[in-house]
């Protein structure tokens, strides 16, 4: 017997948000918006809803509420969907730890962020019951105006974890009832590893800083951008990762098949082997322009939360990375940044300084103590 | 041989620093054996009858000797000239290592970052016991180019190149000795301060390296220091140079931040000087504003400035107890995007003959020569 999901509250009304809410709407949830910021729930509650386009077609999903009050969004909800970057993770888990009760789960879509959001909603004082995430965001998709969001795809790969581990099977099938695509893995160090921006994106800005502050990103990123060097060091950020991956026990494809099985490249690309093959056969990405700057996602969010996150577990592994090493401290010099230390550290992923077994431990059982 | 005054050289390597300075010191007067490890390299020369030189010298130039014996090229020289690249320092050092004497004196042209303490740890390493006596300058004293085989453009001399002796306390005798040579060269305390005055291992790695993908995508269609040199990559650049500075204030070696370097050899305005700002140094670098970057990433400013460059820096660095946490990420990047592991092919710790060492250890060797 499955508990059954009627009210979901989506804390985040970005992009992914008011994707969610577009989708969750024609299957008949019901939905309440949340956002810290009245900018952005404004255009929104305006039409008391949100305009929808693209791979679900075009309509309107009306939102019963859109609201800035937190308490407002979760009291009364079955399942709370966090749809925030990942650089908002901790303030999101202070904003609603007050509101949570243990019956409630948690999901973060995107993740990725191990015990960052748990670990918050605890130290806020915040009752947490189980918490799941998937390794990416369900669609690929964009605002086209405060109050519009272009859906170009729902994604076809959303590895799923939850915490404890241990829970995996209930939870899996909870949350089928909204994301029916979810592959269940062990641990949240699974959904971990698949952030593949955080080895393409850093790399390919970086070996284009010149280019893009004199021309301001006139140029497509992937495409011209990603040249034999750039992929090189992608290939080689990839091969850290698949490895400290493997010294956890997890086990990751590498880009390119990851990126094939996406539909992100084509045969060519995925049989060349190598990151330059894959993106200079990427027909999804071929058009996407470069960054106009780069004070940009593909620095402050994808170094931080995505090379600092595989560098510090690779410490955790006692896997040496001395590429993403090398490109978070070129990174920090160029944004002016200290992403080291700001980033998801292993204190901050809530693994502190334990070892592997006390890690693995932690993410299959939960805190020692706990009823 | 305590010389004063140089007439014959023996210039070893035929590449473009070899056949532009056999060809400037022979129309200069001076006679000049041309030692190449190679055959081939001098059979275009022996068919014409000496080098075909342009720019600062013009016409066919007669070479007195030229030879693929070292033995030969060497007897008798006031002054042995390498001008070779440090990966050749292991070959010559074995042929010269049974002729030194220890009084004839060698140039080492150019010695980038440790070209100097490189070949005497090879010397040694190929049983050479005697004292040491060369010197260097931190880059070659032309800007040249072969432009077809025995064909050499000579551009100019190198201005403003800092020099130094290896022991120390011979660079005022080899200075003068030089000099004649090389007007435009500056005499430096010891070849630690010439090794860290190299600016081109500063900025050009960051330079070309943060434009990688611009470099491949275009061929370098575009301007390298007025279009290349942006904010960021500025930045890189001065964590790089205090970096350096960090290393030489350690070692107690006397260096110029780079942007002063710069505005002194009339390179930038006063303006951007006193900004403090590399970006913007280099972008109004008057003398540098027509320049195109380079077509690829096989080029002198990675395999020269990173190898021979940032990497001996970040060896003196680790020696000196100075973390180099910015050198050492762009000898990691550089190395993946060229596919060419400087860390292992470029100046270590243990080719300079400094693994091990203490600062004062390293300190005494630069003064003494051993």
């Amino acid at each position: 017997v499955v508990d059954p999901i009627r009210t979901i509250a989506i804390i985040g009304a970005g992009n992914g948000g008011c994707a969610a809410a577009a989708q969750l709407t024609q299957r008949g949830f019901q939905l309440r918006l949340y956002s810290r910021s009245r900018a952005t729930t404004e255009p929104l509650s305006a039409i008391g809803g949100v305009e929808y386009e693209g791979a679900l077609g075009e309509g309107f999903a009306p939102i019963a509420l859109i609201t800035n009050d937190a308490g407002a969004a979760i009291n009364g909800a079955d399942f709370v969907l966090i749809t925030a970057p990942t650089h908002a993770h901790e303030d999101i888990a202070r904003a609603i730890a007050p509101h949570l009760g243990h019956e409630q789960l948690v999901m973060a879509a995107p993740g990725h962020t191990l015990l960052l959001i748990p670990n918050t909603i605890r130290r806020a004082g915040g009752t947490l019951g189980i918490f799941c995430e998937s390794s990416s965001l369900p669609f690929i998709c964009r605002k086209s105006t405060p109050s519009r969001v272009r859906i170009t795809r729902a994604a076809q790969i959303l590895y799923f974890a939850a915490f404890p581990g241990d829970q995996i099977d209930t939870v899996t099938e909870r949350v089928r009832q909204v994301f029916p695509q979810i592959e269940p893995t062990p641990s949240l160090l699974h959904t971990v590893f698949p952030y593949t921006n955080a080895i393409h994106h850093p790399p390919a800005l970086l070996l284009n800083v010149g280019r893009i502050e004199s021309t301001g990103g006139d140029y497509h990123h992937y495409y011209e951008g990603i040249t034999p060097s750039v992929g090189r060091l992608i290939d080689a950020l990839d091969a850290e990762r698949v490895a400290v991956a493997a010294g956890l026990g997890v086990k990751v494809e590498p880009l390119p098949q990851f990126f094939f099985r996406l539909g992100y490249t084509n045969a060519a690309g995925c049989d060349g082997g190598t990151a330059y093959d894959v993106f200079h056969n990427s027909e999804p990405n071929r058009w996407i322009k470069a960054p106009a700057t780069v004070d940009h996602r593909f620095l402050n969010e994808d170094v931080p939360y995505g090379l600092v996150a595989i560098a510090e577990l690779g410490r955790l592994a006692g896997v040496a990375t001395p590429c993403a090493d090398a490109v978070i401290a070129v990174a920090s010099i160029v944004a002016g940044r200290r992403y080291r230390d700001d980033g998801l550290t292993r204190q901050r992923m809530g693994i502190g300084d334990m070892s592997v077994v006390e890690a693995l431990d932690l993410l299959q059982t939960g805190p020692k103590g706990e009823a | 041989m305590s010389q004063t005054k140089v007439k014959s050289v023996a210039v070893l390597g035929a590449g473009h620093g070899g056949c532009a300075a056999a060809a400037d010191l022979s129309r200069r007067g001076y006679s000049v054996r041309l030692h190449a490890r190679n055959a081939s390299r001098l059979a275009p020369l022996r068919a014409q009858g000496g080098i075909e030189a342009r720019g600062v010298q013009q016409g066919l130039v007669p070479i007195d000797l030229m030879t693929t014996d070292v033995t030969e090229a060497v007897r008798g020289a006031d002054l042995i000239m390498m001008v070779v690249p440090s990966v050749a320092h292991d070959y010559y050092a074995r042929a010269l290592a049974p002729l030194l004497d220890g009084a004839q004196p060698i140039f080492i042209n150019p010695g980038h970052t440790g070209g100097g303490l490189h070949f005497l740890h090879e010397l040694r390493k190929a049983g050479y016991r005697g004292p040491i006596r060369s010197c260097e300058t931190v880059s070659l004293t032309y800007i040249t180019r072969m432009e077809g085989p025995g064909i050499v453009n000579i551009y100019s001399y190198t201005k403003r190149l800092r020099f130094a002796g290896l022991p120390a306390k011979e660079v005022a005798a080899l200075f003068e000795l030089i000099k004649p040579l090389y007007p435009e060269i500056q005499q430096a305390g010891s070849v630690l301060e010439t090794a860290l005055s190299n600016l081109n291992a500063v900025f050009h790695p960051p330079g070309i390296i943060m434009n990688a993908g611009w470099i491949q995508h275009t061929h370098g269609d575009f301007l390298f220091y007025r279009e290349g040199f942006t904010d960021a990559v500025g930045r890189v650049t001065a964590a790089i140079d205090a970096e350096r500075i960090a290393i030489a204030k350690a070692l107690g070696v006397p260096v110029i931040p780079f942007i002063d370097v710069f505005y002194e050899s009339g390179l930038t305005t006063k303006a951007a000087r006193d900004s403090g700002d590399i970006s913007r140094a280099c972008r109004e670098s008057e003398p540098n504003k027509t320049i195109k970057s380079p077509a690829s990433l096989d080029h002198r400013y990675v395999h020269e400035d990173v190898g021979y460059g940032l990497v001996p820096i970040a060896a003196l660095g680790a020696l000196a107890g100075v973390p180099t946490p910015t050198i050492d990420a762009l000898v990691q990047i550089a190395s993946l995007a060229v596919g060419v592991d400087y860390r292992r092919d470029g100046l270590t710790l243990e080719k300079l003959g400094l693994a091990g060492k203490s600062p004062a250890e390293l300190l005494k060797i630069v003064e003494e020569g051993a």
